[in-house]
């Protein structure tokens, strides 16, 4: 395990330097003068192109794009992430400030998706083809084909503005995770809810079901021992990348309610071509998927004892 | 069985590691101030005595107010940092930290008078050292900006001498420019980089969350009288429907700044029994601009037909609601003294528009649109995703496709990326675009989109060059009498209507709006904030 471990670690450092070798890249082939997008950002419309010349030498932008990649490279090696072009704050401060309020969210609307989408799915795999069943894959159809913030904004209106509830915007108590987390929450619950329904009723279908039913035991205990963990496999892997997803991809829903996450600084930061920024998000982005892959992969070693990851 | 123990601790701990995360989050929210629901100030139904109402005012606005120039607070947003002039939206340049200015003979040095009794937030003297160092500080942060500069010096405790190299007319209107705002020496580091807005404003910056909000204090030693506020919050709120809708909760006292109010939303918003929508003319004027040098908009009279061929009045009516004001000439509304008597611009005279075509030569296809010696008029117009994002430049562009249409010019709409689009501009590949411009000044305005070497004449792509134009905005640069710059810029907007490098689209109006409780707001077309004469009543 440990040695697993190990190997782990060594490959997540090599996709770090491989991601911020990419992003770097691809930063810079973007059409566009940096230092003129930066400049106008910061002084207004009517700057110079004397002012042009000056960001652009301030920020390091006139040097060869291999420079200023190593530069960062030598810097973050060192922990130091470099300075946001916007905010003139150093890019681990901002992100430290951010992904608190990003992994909250992440976990909040993982569990409303789970608390969901686990009941749903088995009752539905169980009771195939009941009412229950319709109602729950209808429902789930509803929840895939519903965008975030239509549902984000129809939330807001019923519950902040008509019966003032909740607050509509912000972050702080636990009331003002509620929104966001039921509006992101109900789109993956939707999609969790038929991969748990049909691999359940794939599990179903097997030989070792069967005999478990041969050797007498109750539908209770069949469903619960061999069906359930056995029907998990393909459900955490699907979970594992909608939780990398969501660290990144819940712009839309930070946006709404106005929630200081990672993916709006991320999204800011592009449009505001802050690269020191851009970097540190994809970093931290992509430490954090490595980690819960890492998460998913362990799990199936419990979830199916077949599953070794050891060299022997 | 000890394995997968201790793949389930680890398992365990590494879940715990993101909880622990949203622990801190928490625990620092719970040290913050109070959400606005519970400071009494957003309740609607809750008369309470003026006297008890606390003082407190929670703002949302569309921009973080923190990011601009470097500075960490937007001085008219905030008005946590003041300029040496104060250039009024509606009342021009006044006295602020400065109380007078002279100008010698030969027009090269100014004089500035300095307020005695002034200190920054952090106790440090406003005085005539400071003020030079601000001004180093300002040329080198931003080069050219006040001018070509021979000397900074300190005449007096209080008066401050700027000598320029060149007669330089814009200078008031430089030191008006929020850019120009003074922080205190101690508050700025010897690279020039300002570390915290120390300034002498109303309002003192207590503290910003990036991305997420600012908290301003009163300043109890403000040199023009104690503000009744005590504390503003000020919450960026990035989405329009959700600032609206915080607004109608109660949520957030007012919503201010330029795009704050959207014009679809003052209807509903008109409604609330305890929301005021307030709206200003002339905040932002915006311009289409045009590529003089490529074919066929090299000939003029293509483009002084297409001046005819607009019909602006159902572009503000349709794409804006009638939140915005057609302009008569280059100059917006906001700059009253400079702007030209007459309506320099003839839209909507189609009849004019097809004339002047046909005068220089074209003649309609038999699918109806206008040819010339086989070739079709045909223009791309060119619009940026960052400008289609904030103004409706879109229904603006569809509405004027039709226009032209009508008189037999097609016209091809393409919105791109910000900086691609700046690029495709500069490499002089489209024919038409347009843009907001802001800017304080009118004679650098003029300059800047009209001279031949004009940074917004080559940035825009319009490549306008004519000699009498660029004779005229240089000496109207170096024109530091105002009647008879004045003068100078008639003759400029005289020829530029003529010539029509630029068209003016519109002057926006600005739309803001507040619950009907917070009293003594002055909506101004420069975003100036009087947060200094606001109170909560109620």
């Amino acid at each position: 395990m440990v040695k697993y471990l190990l190997r782990r670690f060594y490959a997540l450092l090599f996709i770090l330097l491989c991601v911020s070798a990419i992003t770097f890249s691809l930063m810079h082939l973007v059409p566009g003068d940096p230092a003129r997008v930066i400049a106008e950002k910061k002084y207004g419309e009517e700057v110079t192109a004397e002012t042009v010349e000056l960001v652009r030498e301030e920020m390091g932008l006139h040097r060869p794009i291999y420079l200023q990649y190593f530069h960062w490279l030598g810097g973050a090696l060192r922990g130091d992430f470099g300075t946001s072009f916007r905010t003139g704050r150093l890019v681990g401060e901002e992100l430290r400030a951010r992904l608190p309020a990003t992994v909250e969210l992440a976990l909040a609307a993982m569990l409303v998706s789970l608390l969901i989408a686990i009941p749903a799915g088995i009752i539905s795999a169980v009771k195939q083809y009941s009412l229950l069943d319709n109602t729950a894959m209808l429902a789930a159809m509803l929840g895939v084909s519903l965008p975030n913030f239509w549902l984000g904004l129809l939330l807001i209106l019923v519950f902040s503005v008509q019966l003032e509830w909740l607050p509509v915007f912000g972050r702080g108590e636990l009331k003002h995770l509620v929104l966001p987390a039921l509006t992101l929450g109900t789109g993956m619950a939707a999609v969790t809810t038929r991969l748990t329904r049909s691999s359940i009723l794939e599990v179903l279908r097997q030989d070792y079901v069967r005999t478990a039913r041969a050797k007498g035991l109750t539908e209770m205990l069949v469903t619960s021992r061999h069906v359930l963990k056995n029907s998990f496999i393909p459900v955490i892997t699907v979970i594992g990348l909608q939780f990398g997803a969501l660290l990144e991809g819940a712009v839309v829903v930070e946006v709404i309610f106005a929630w200081p996450g990672i993916g709006r600084l991320l999204y800011d930061s592009i449009f505001a071509r802050d690269y020191p920024v851009i970097q540190g998000c994809v970093f931290v982005i992509a430490v954090m998927y490595v980690l819960v892959n890492l998460l998913v992969d362990i799990s199936y070693a419990w979830l199916d004892p077949r599953i070794r990851y050891e060299v022997k | 069985m000890l394995r997968k123990f201790a793949v389930l601790s680890l398992c365990l701990l590494l879940l715990l590691v993101p909880g622990l995360f949203s622990g801190c989050g928490s625990k620092t929210a719970d040290l913050e101030a109070p959400p606005p629901a519970e400071s009494g100030t957003g309740q609607p139904g809750e008369a309470a005595p003026p006297k008890d109402v606390p003082q407190v005012v929670v703002a949302g606005l569309g921009r973080d107010p923190g990011e601009m120039y470097g500075y960490g607070a937007h001085p008219p947003l905030t008005r946590v940092l003041e300029t040496l002039i104060f250039q009024d939206g509606l009342k021009g340049l006044l006295p602020a930290l400065a109380t007078g200015w002279e100008i010698s003979a030969d027009n090269l040095t100014w004089t500035l008078f300095l307020r005695e009794g002034v200190s920054f937030h952090d106790g440090t003297p406003f005085d005539a050292v400071a003020v030079v160092q601000n001004l180093e500080r300002i040329a080198a942060m931003s080069p050219g900006r006040l001018g070509a500069l021979e000397r900074v010096e300190a005449a007096g405790t209080y008066e401050v001498r700027v000598t320029h190299k060149e007669p330089f007319a814009s200078f008031l209107y430089a030191l008006a420019w929020p850019g120009s705002a003074m922080i205190s020496p101690a508050a700025v580091d010897e690279t020039g980089k300002v570390l915290e807005p120390v300034g002498t404003g109303p309002f003192k910056r207590e503290s910003w969350e990036p991305g997420e909000k600012m908290t301003l204090v009163r300043n109890d030693l403000y040199w023009g009288g104690v503000p009744r506020l005590e504390r503003i919050e000020l919450k960026f709120i990035p989405d329009p429907t959700t600032r609206m809708m915080a607004l109608e909760a109660g949520e957030i006292d007012m919503i201010i700044d330029t795009g704050g109010v959207l014009p679809e939303q003052v209807a509903t918003l008109k409604l609330h029994p305890q929301i005021e929508v307030l709206t200003v003319a002339g905040a932002v004027p915006h311009y289409l601009s045009l590529n003089t040098r490529k074919w066929p908009l090299d000939d003029v009279r293509v483009r002084r037909a297409i001046v005819r061929a607009l019909d602006l009045e159902s572009i503000v009516r349709y794409a804006l609601e009638d939140y915005g004001k057609v302009m008569t000439s280059m100059v917006p509304y906001s700059e009253q003294e400079w702007l030209h008597p007459e309506v320099l611009f003839p839209f909507n005279r189609p009849r004019e528009a097809l004339a002047l075509l046909q005068e220089a030569g074209w003649q309609r296809g038999a699918d109806g649109i206008l040819q010339k010696d086989g070739r079709k008029l045909e223009l791309k117009f060119l619009l940026s995703t960052a400008l289609v994002g904030r103004f409706p430049y879109q229904p603006i562009a569809e509405i004027v496709q039709a226009q032209l249409g009508e008189l037999g010019i097609n016209v091809e709409i393409e919105i791109q990326e910000a900086g691609l689009w700046r690029e495709t501009l500069q490499k002089g590949e489209a024919h038409f675009s347009a843009r907001p411009w802001s800017a304080i000044c009118p004679q650098s305005r003029l300059h800047a989109w009209l001279h031949s070497a004009g940074e917004q004449n080559l940035a825009m792509g319009i490549f306008y060059h004519n000699p009498t134009m660029d004779r005229l905005t240089e000496q109207l640069l170096r024109t530091t009498n105002l009647e008879e710059a004045v003068k100078i810029s008639y003759q400029i907007q005289e020829l530029a209507a003529e010539e029509v490098p630029l068209i003016p689209l519109y002057d926006e109006v600005l739309i803001n709006a507040v619950r009907k409780k917070i009293k003594g707001y002055k909506i101004d077309p420069k975003f100036n904030v009087n947060w200094e004469d606001i109170y909560v009543d109620g």
